[in-house]
């Protein structure tokens, strides 16, 4: 079964539109959403939630239609938005409570071993907390609830490195279960290219590609060289060229490059980067 | 429902210290003093718009949104606003029982329990019953405006009105009739706000 399926997803906004968007998470899978500002990464995933209606499309959660009709499969859902909303004077505890009564598999001793291990007292107010903090919280009860999909909109970015690499590692633990899935949405392109499975692009509301990380790692490359070598590249197999007085760099399929090239392995950043750049991505990739 | 109920409970007790407060004083003063009956409508109506206030604090902070991602339908989390409601004004009508109830032993009212805990209900409930769809369909800052100008609309018509009759309602208005009136408009206020909040867009 996927864990999503999204289907011809559209939004309207004035001056923004999410442009009939589809991709799929298998279960056990990670996927990565990756985008700049704006792109409609934060868009998408309130459609999923039901937070926001859609103007068209369609979107399946485990196997549910997802809206505010189908409240309940959010019982199997846990969701980290940018904005942890709890009440400002609760405190730490009282969150335990409320949750335990919101969720039907909600695990108390879980949730105080998140909080031990993000290191969060149980006195402390919402209010008290600093932002990295109010995110391990938020975090902390989306893994306590036995969800069977997490969707994570940009919550790690607030986190320092240290708690960021911890965070990373009780994902990894999350699907290690093959009914866990997790959606995430990162500026951190790094961190995402050590989780996913699967990689997203998203650029002004339109899915730029929906990937298995190792394909892309395996069909792009950094071609390195003057700029005459590169200039033997078929444009069409171009994503992205830079050259400064001393080098020249390209981004290109791997199987257009001619033998005896100098190539590297491309990172995820360098590709989203490199595709948004490029001009002719709607050409070589849609 | 017990979960957003809880949660209220607590942003209640924490948020709103002030306000007990000075209810509390407002109480002791008209124990200490000669019969009164101004703390009475503020019994009876600040319970009611404590929802409105507790609205405005969730949007502010986020919490729609977040109470949007856990498993309850938004007609519930409607739902459950308007029971806090009308436990706070059953609450609040408890309390201005009681002080009327004092005032007899100082001969200066008639005290017809039924009856004037009816009155101040129906009047309790009618804070939230409007201003609720209105907090819902606007938001949380053009909410408060037109909180604050129905509050203080409703506060001087009791006060008017209200004078020697024995209870808050006018003395010719039959409580027998009004109190079921005010529930149906309650109800439907109620399912005014659901239609209203199912269809609105929570972006923040």
């Amino acid at each position: 079964m996927n864990a999503i399926e999204v289907k011809d997803l559209c939004k309207e906004y004035p001056g923004f539109t999410l442009d009939h968007v589809s991709l799929t998470l298998p279960s056990g899978c990670i996927l990565g959403l990756v985008g700049e500002n704006g792109a409609g990464k934060s868009t998408m995933i309130r459609l999923m939630l039901g937070l926001i209606r859609k103007s068209g499309g369609s979107i399946s959660l485990l196997g549910s239609e997802a809206g505010d009709a189908n409240a309940s499969v959010r019982d199997d859902i846990g969701v980290v938005l940018d904005n942890v909303g709890l009440p400002l004077r609760i405190k730490t505890k009282e969150v335990g409570k409320i949750m335990a009564k919101a969720f039907s598999r909600w695990d108390q001793a879980a949730y105080e071993g998140y909080l031990q291990r993000f290191r969060i007292p149980q006195d402390k107010r919402f209010m008290e907390m600093s932002n990295g903090t109010k995110m391990k919280l938020g975090l902390a009860i989306a893994l306590s609830h036995n969800a069977k999909l997490l969707i994570l909109d940009e919550a790690t970015n607030g986190l320092d490195p240290v708690a960021r690499d911890d965070v990373n590692s009780i994902l990894m633990e999350f699907t290690r279960d093959e009914n866990h899935s997790i959606l995430i949405s990162s500026h951190i392109v790094g961190d995402l290219e050590k989780l996913c499975d699967y990689i997203a692009f998203l650029h002004k509301g339109k899915l730029l590609l929906c990937e298995e990380k190792d394909v892309l790692a395996s069909e792009y490359v950094v071609v390195r060289g003057t700029k005459e070598e590169l200039n033997e590249l078929p444009s069409s197999a171009v994503l992205h060229k830079e050259t400064t007085p001393y080098s020249a760099a390209a981004i290109a399929r791997r199987d257009a490059v001619p033998e005896g090239m100098t190539v590297s392995p491309v990172s995820i950043e360098e590709l989203f980067v490199s595709m948004v750049k490029s001009e002719s991505y709607d050409n070589t990739l849609l | 429902m017990k979960a957003l109920l809880q949660k209220d409970f607590y942003e209640t007790v924490t948020s709103m210290r002030a306000v007990f407060l000075v209810i509390l004083i407002f109480t002791a003063v008209s124990l200490l003093t000669p019969a009164s009956s101004i703390i009475i409508p503020y019994l009876v109506i600040l319970p009611g718009t404590t929802v409105a206030t507790i609205l405005n604090l969730e949007e502010q902070n986020g919490w729609m949104v977040y109470a949007g991602t856990l498993p309850v339908r938004r007609r519930t989390q409607v739902m459950e606003k308007y029971l806090y409601g009308a436990l706070l004004v059953a609450g609040g009508s408890l309390l201005a029982l009681l002080i009327q109830w004092t005032y007899t032993f100082r001969g200066q009212a008639e005290f017809q329990p039924a009856v004037s805990f009816l009155s101040y209900l129906s009047i309790g409930l009618m804070a939230p019953a409007l201003l609720l769809p209105f907090a819902y369909w606007l938001g949380a800052e053009k909410g408060r405006y037109i909180t604050m100008f129905l509050v203080i609309g409703i506060v001087m018509l009791v006060l008017t009105q209200s004078r020697d009759s024995g209870t808050i309602l006018p003395a010719s208005v039959p409580v027998w009739a009004v109190f079921p009136a005010c529930v149906v408009i309650y109800l439907v206020s109620m399912f005014l706000s659901m239609r209203i909040y199912e269809k609105k867009e929570l972006t923040r």
